[in-house]
C-alpha cells in the first residue's frame, strides 16, 4: 500500500507550512486526488488517519477532491476524456496536453495561528 | 488569503493554499539521480510488472545476448525480500545490487540514489531497475531513470492492462511476455494491445519469448537507440 508513502510525504508538507506560517496547529487539509494519480482516496484515508498522531494535524480534517483526467488539445478542446482513452474527444489527436487527473496535489490548509503579541 | 472564520482563542484561522504535488519530494531525487547517471553517461531503465511476469528474465535473456557486446549492465533488484534475483543476476557475471524493501511495496527515488553507489557504476553503459513486482505502487515513483519498461505476461490476462491503467500511462514500452505460452491461454493480444494504446498511444508495444529469444533484439535496439540519443543530447 504506497499510500503511506504519500501520506508521510502530505504531512512533511504540512508540517512546512505549519513551521512557515507558525501555526501550533492545523485544523483542516484540502488535498485533490487524480482518478489516474494511482492512489486510491479510501486506502490514502486511511493511511492518514494512522500517520496524523501526534503531529501538528492530529485534529485535522481531510478533505479530498476527485479530480477527473482533463486535456486541453490544439484545436481548442478543453476538459474531460471519454474513460481511459486518453485522446481528444473532439477531434481524436492523441498529441495532447493532460492538465489534471494524474496528480495528487495538497491544496489548501487551515491554520490555527496564535495571534502575535 | 484571510478568511474570517471562527476564532479560536488568542489564535486566528488561516487558510494557505499550497498546490504543491505530493510527489514532488521523490521527483526531486529522482532529477538528482538523472544528474548523476548522466555525468557518468548511464542510460538508466526502470523494469516493472506483476511478481512473475518474467522481469528478471527479460534481463537474464538480454545479458546472455548482449552483456559487453556494445554495452556494460548493471541491475538494482528491488524486492520485498531476499538476494536471490540479485544473485540470479550475478551468476551470469553481472554486477547486481539487492534493494530490500521490507514492506514498501515499490522502490523510491532515495533507495535508488543511495543503492546505485554500491555498483561499480563507472563501468556501467546500462542500468536496469527491477522494481518490486507489482501493477500499482511503483507506476508514479519516479526513480531517475530515463525510461520505463511494463512487463504484461501472457497468463496474468489480457485484461491487465485495462485494469491497471495507470501504470501502462507511465509505460515507454509495455512487453507481453512469455509470447510462447499463447497458445495455451485465450489472451486476446488484439484487442489487448488496442486497450494500451488507447492508454498510452505513444507506448511502443513489443512481444518476447525467453525460450526463442523472440523480441530480444528488438528490445535491445530499442535501449540502444535511447542511450545514444541521451548521450548525443548531453553533448
Ligand atoms: N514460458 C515462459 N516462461 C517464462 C518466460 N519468461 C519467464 N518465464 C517464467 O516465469 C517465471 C517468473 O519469472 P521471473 O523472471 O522470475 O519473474 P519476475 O518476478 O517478474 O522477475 C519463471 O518461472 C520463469 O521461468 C517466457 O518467456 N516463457
Ligand atoms: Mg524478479
Ligand atoms: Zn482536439
Amino acid at each position: 500500500m504506497h499510500e503511506f508513502s504519500v501520506v508521510s510525504a502530505l504531512m512533511s508538507l504540512v508540517s512546512e507550512d505549519a513551521i512557515k506560517h507558525n501555526a501550533d496547529k492545523v485544523s483542516r487539509i484540502t488535498v485533490s486526488i487524480g482518478v489516474m494519480s494511482g492512489i486510491e482516496p479510501s486506502l490514502f484515508m486511511e493511511a492518514y488517519q494512522s500517520c496524523k498522531k501526534g503531529t501538528v494535524a492530529e485534529e485535522a480534517t481531510l478533505d479530498i477532491i476527485h479530480q477527473e483526467v482533463e486535456i486541453s488539445c490544439s484545436c481548442g478542446y478543453c476538459g474531460e476524456i471519454v474513460g481511459v482513452s486518453f485522446l481528444c474527444p473532439q477531434c481524436q489527436a492523441v498529441d495532447i496536453d493532460v492538465i489534471a487527473g494524474e496528480d495528487m496535489i495538497l491544496q489548501q490548509l487551515e491554520l490555527d495561528v496564535p495571534e502575535s503579541n | 488569503m484571510n478568511q474570517p472564520t471562527t476564532p479560536v482563542e488568542n489564535s486566528n484561522t488561516k487558510t494557505v493554499e499550497d498546490m504543491r504535488s505530493l510527489f514532488k519530494k521523490n521527483d526531486q531525487v529522482a532529477d538528482q539521480t538523472r544528474i548523476k547517471l548522466n555525468e557518468r553517461k548511464i542510460f538508466g531503465i526502470n523494469l516493472m510488472g506483476s511478481p512473475g511476469s518474467g522481469k528478471t528474465t527479460l534481463l537474464e535473456g538480454l545479458i546472455d545476448q548482449y552483456q559487453g557486446q556494445l554495452s556494460e549492465l548493471g541491475v538494482l533488484e528491488g524486492d520485498l525480500a531476499t538476494e536471490r534475483d540479485a544473485d540470479r543476476i550475478r551468476n551470469k557475471g553481472v554486477s547486481a545490487q539487492q534493494i530490500s524493501t521490507g514492506s514498501v511495496c515499490h522502490l523510491s527515488a532515495a533507495m535508488v540514489s543511495e543503492s546505485m553507489e554500491q555498483l561499480p557504476l563507472d563501468d556501467i553503459k546500462v542500468l536496469f531497475v527491477e522494481n518490486v513486482g507489482n501493477l500499482v505502487c511503483p507506476s508514479k515513483f519516479a526513480l531517475g531513470t530515463h525510461k520505463n519498461i511494463v512487463a504484461v505476461s501472457i497468463p496474468e490476462g489480457d485484461d491487465k492492462p485495462v485494469k491497471y491503467p495507470v501504470m501502462i500511462r507511465m509505460a515507454d514500452v509495455v512487453i507481453f511476455t512469455k509470447v510462447d505460452l499463447l497458445p495455451h491461454f485465450d489472451f486476446d493480444l488484439e484487442r489487448s494491445t488496442r486497450e494500451i494504446k488507447e492508454i498510452n498511444p505513444n507506448a511502443l508495444i513489443l512481444q518476447t519469448d525467453i525460450k526463442t529469444k523472440h523480441g530480444f533484439a528488438e528490445l535491445w535496439k530499442e535501449i540502444l537507440g535511447w542511450a545514444q540519443k541521451n548521450d548525443a543530447e548531453l553533448l
